[in-house]
């Protein structure tokens, strides 16, 4: 990681040229008066400032430092460790500060201090390594950094400050929390919602093959079996592969300034997204939020071993800011494909939510709706305006309540 | 140890296969330290075709099951079936009963076929109704999966996984060798004329070579020591089996063959750690959240874990 310039010079009386301009009268007077022990005097007081400052201003010369993190994507609560190796390549022994500037979202260990600072003298061609530990408080995207190096002479009369390179950016992923596992409603054969569908258990049968003895009777394919002449089994499709989209409508929590419920309703996506993936299903995620540093707040419902760090990034960098109607960014989602069902998320059952379920009943795609509260109910008895919608609150288990 | 048959082996693969040097001598490494492969690569990157090359450049059968929800473990390892006219049953032997199988798409079938390969791959015989027949030698096992897609699969089980010796992958040709591909196959199929360069025994006589291949001390402890480490790092939940640190020496041994010496070096098993161990390990559900993967993990633990210095001197080679 290459230094970059200075940024900050701390003042000491030795760096004054007043101080310079004051010694040297001193010793202008005193070899006029022939002082010897004066003169002398002042020409030591000079010697050691123009060391001093010959030696501040070599320290940063071959100095190389690396930095990084161990972990760019945590959870609140976990801590990520910076670790940074300085090397001082020259012969001139340098004193060597490292600090790393605090910031909101995390939390120090070890240094309560605002500016966490590790300094020790090096040696020519000596390394040291500087450890810190930052314990993620909060939700988002986070730049960690860049340390600032710390130097000074001998004497510690100029002391210089430097900043280095490019800080670390850490995604911090919603915290998760215990959720109850929720059924969404599935898409059968036919793209009926509904329990008029002819097939009551979601699978498809793929194909027939040999009837083996122990399997259930009632598998039996009685057509197929007569036309092989031999008894022959219907093969269903396993039935765990549902696919759930995962909606959160960010425009609503943006205009009621729902901060906190924003933040609780992101924990308990994210909770579920990964409940829902151990369950087998593949989950995808749609928003009409922005992104923090860019990117697409749409991630199409999958089973790989990279969907849920993409959810879960897509949920870190989600800010609380609307980008488009929730009923445009439905009709953009990803649909495609078949047997898709909806959760939406909302801060409550408004008209927009109502709009896009429509649209969303009119392709028959199922839709779960979970909010935050229902709107014109008293705060102390909350009717539910229509089936198929529950509170946030009633899928996180109870010890996890807001008191 | 015979070089000149391994290379002669890999160069009449590479008049095939265009590149993808590592993956061949990788595939060579399974077959001589008798496991088998774990190909993880998207489709059309020619894994069906490296697995023909090998079973025609050593002269022996091939075949290929493609994986499937509805495919029985009958559909693999035979059957029994009544003949009318000698009032007994006859074993119909199933595509196992191969020198080498490729099993495309493993994890597209259910767990209950999935274990019927069990049995093949470690003790080398297929039982059918309580009869045990031999599976012929050498018996080379290929699968693939796709790992762009879980969706309507099932993931093969630890125990599955534990069974394959290497996992690794084609990958994607670079410019230069897809031309060369485009170039090779313009005209005719270089598999139809590729002949034999081995035979059967010859593979079953470097299989038998291997095991006299020199395992010094500290290279051994090099083994254990990475091996713990995998059961102690703090990102993983299960480390590997002594059947990894089995998998690794015999592929060590395989690799020093492959490469002419009659001992193994460290560094022959540092450039084995990935492909043995890496399926073997399961990381834990935050690191996995984090996108952490196995890879990784096991870079790490070899950078962290000494290598042993002039391992090979102390046989005084």
């Amino acid at each position: 990681m290459a230094i970059e310039q200075d940024q900050t010079k701390e003042p000491t009386i030795f760096n004054s040229l007043f101080v310079c301009f004051l010694v040297s009268i001193l010793l202008f007077i005193a070899l006029l008066f022939r002082q010897q022990d004066l003169s002398l005097l002042a020409i030591l007081i000079l010697l050691v400032m123009g060391g001093s400052k010959v030696w501040s201003v070599l320290n940063f010369y071959h100095i190389s430092c690396h930095y990084h993190a161990d972990k760019k994507r945590v959870f609140p609560g976990e801590v990520v460790s910076m670790a940074a190796i300085l090397e001082n390549r020259k012969f001139l022994p340098v004193w060597i500060s490292l600090g790393w500037p605090e910031h909101a979202a995390f939390e120090s260990l070890h240094h309560k201090e605002s500016f966490s600072r590790h300094g020790a003298g090096l040696l020519w061609h000596q390394q040291m390594q500087v450890r810190q530990e930052f314990t993620a408080l909060r939700r988002g995207v986070f730049q960690l950094g860049p340390p600032h190096l710390g130097s000074s002479d001998f004497f510690g009369f100029f002391h210089k400050e430097k900043k280095l390179g490019k800080p670390v950016q850490v995604l911090v992923y919603p915290r998760l929390v215990p959720v109850k596992t929720i059924f969404p409603p599935k898409q059968d054969w036919f793209d009926t919602p509904g329990a008029n569908s002819p097939i009551k258990d979601p699978v498809y049968i793929l194909g027939t093959q040999d009837y083996q003895p122990s399997r259930p009777s009632r598998h039996i394919h009685w057509k197929a079996s007569a036309r092989h002449f031999r008894l022959q089994e219907k093969v269903f499709e396993p039935s765990e592969s549902g696919k759930v989209l995962v909606a959160l409508d960010v425009g609503s929590f943006e205009k009621k300034s729902a901060g906190d419920a924003f933040e609780r309703t992101l924990e308990v996506i994210a909770s579920l997204s990964i409940k829902l993936d151990e369950s087998g299903q593949a989950v995808g995620l749609m928003t009409n939020g922005t992104m923090k540093g860019g990117g697409v707040p749409t991630v199409a419902p999958a089973r790989n071993a990279h969907q849920l760090p993409a959810i879960l990034e897509a949920l870190a960098r989600l800010q609380m800011k609307r980008h488009s109607p929730m009923t445009h960014a439905i009709q953009k989602a990803p649909f495609k494909q078949r047997a898709v069902s909806c959760v939406i998320f909302s801060y409550t059952y408004g008209k927009d939510i109502v709009e896009s379920k429509g649209i969303l009943q009119k392709r028959r795609i199922p839709v779960t709706t979970f909010v935050h509260r229902f709107p014109f109910a008293p705060e102390a008895d909350l009717q539910r305006p229509t089936t198929g919608v529950h509170l946030i609150d009633d899928i996180r288990f109870q010890g996890e309540k807001p008191s | 140890m015979d070089t000149s048959l391994c290379n002669k082996i890999i160069e009449n693969i590479s008049r095939v296969i265009v590149g993808r040097r590592r993956a061949i001598e990788l595939l060579l490494v399974a077959l001589i330290a008798e496991g088998h492969v774990l190909l993880e690569d998207v489709p059309g990157v020619a894994k069906t075709l490296l697995a023909k090359c090998l079973a025609k450049s050593i002269g022996g059968t091939f075949n290929r099951v493609q994986f499937t929800p509805d495919l029985m473990p009958t559909d693999i390892t035979g059957f029994n079936v009544y003949d009318q006219q000698s009032a007994c049953f006859s074993f119909r032997p199933g595509p196992v009963i191969t020198h080498i199988l490729l099993a495309d798409e493993i994890n597209r079938t259910i767990p209950r076929t999935q274990s019927s390969l069990l049995e093949c791959m470690e003790e080398r015989q297929v039982t059918v109704d309580g009869k045990t027949h031999a599976l012929p030698s050498p018996f080379f096992v290929m699968a693939t999966q796709n790992p762009i897609e879980l969706e309507g699969t099932f993931p093969l089980p630890e125990a599955q996984l534990d069974r394959f010796l290497l996992k690794t992958q084609l990958g994607y040709p670079d410019r230069q060798e897809e031309i060369r591909i485009l170039e090779r196959f313009q005209q005719t199929d270089p598999l139809q004329e590729l002949l034999p360069v081995a035979t059967c025994e010859d593979v079953s006589r470097l299989q038998q070579n291997r095991r006299h291949i020199i395992v010094s001390e500290p290279v051994r402890e090099y083994i254990t020591a990475i091996v713990r480490a995998t059961r102690s790092h703090t990102a993983i939940q299960f480390g590997a089996s002594p059947r990894g640190s089995l998998g690794l020496m015999r592929a060590g041994q395989a690799l020093a063959a492959l490469r002419g010496r009659e001992y193994i070096l460290p560094d022959d098993i540092k450039s084995l750690v990935l492909p043995v161990l890496t399926h073997r390990l399961i990381l834990k559900e935050q690191d996995r959240l984090r996108g952490e993967n196995a890879g990784h993990v096991l870079e790490s633990i070899l950078h962290r874990i000494p290598v042993p210095a002039a391992a090979g001197s102390t046989h005084g080679d």
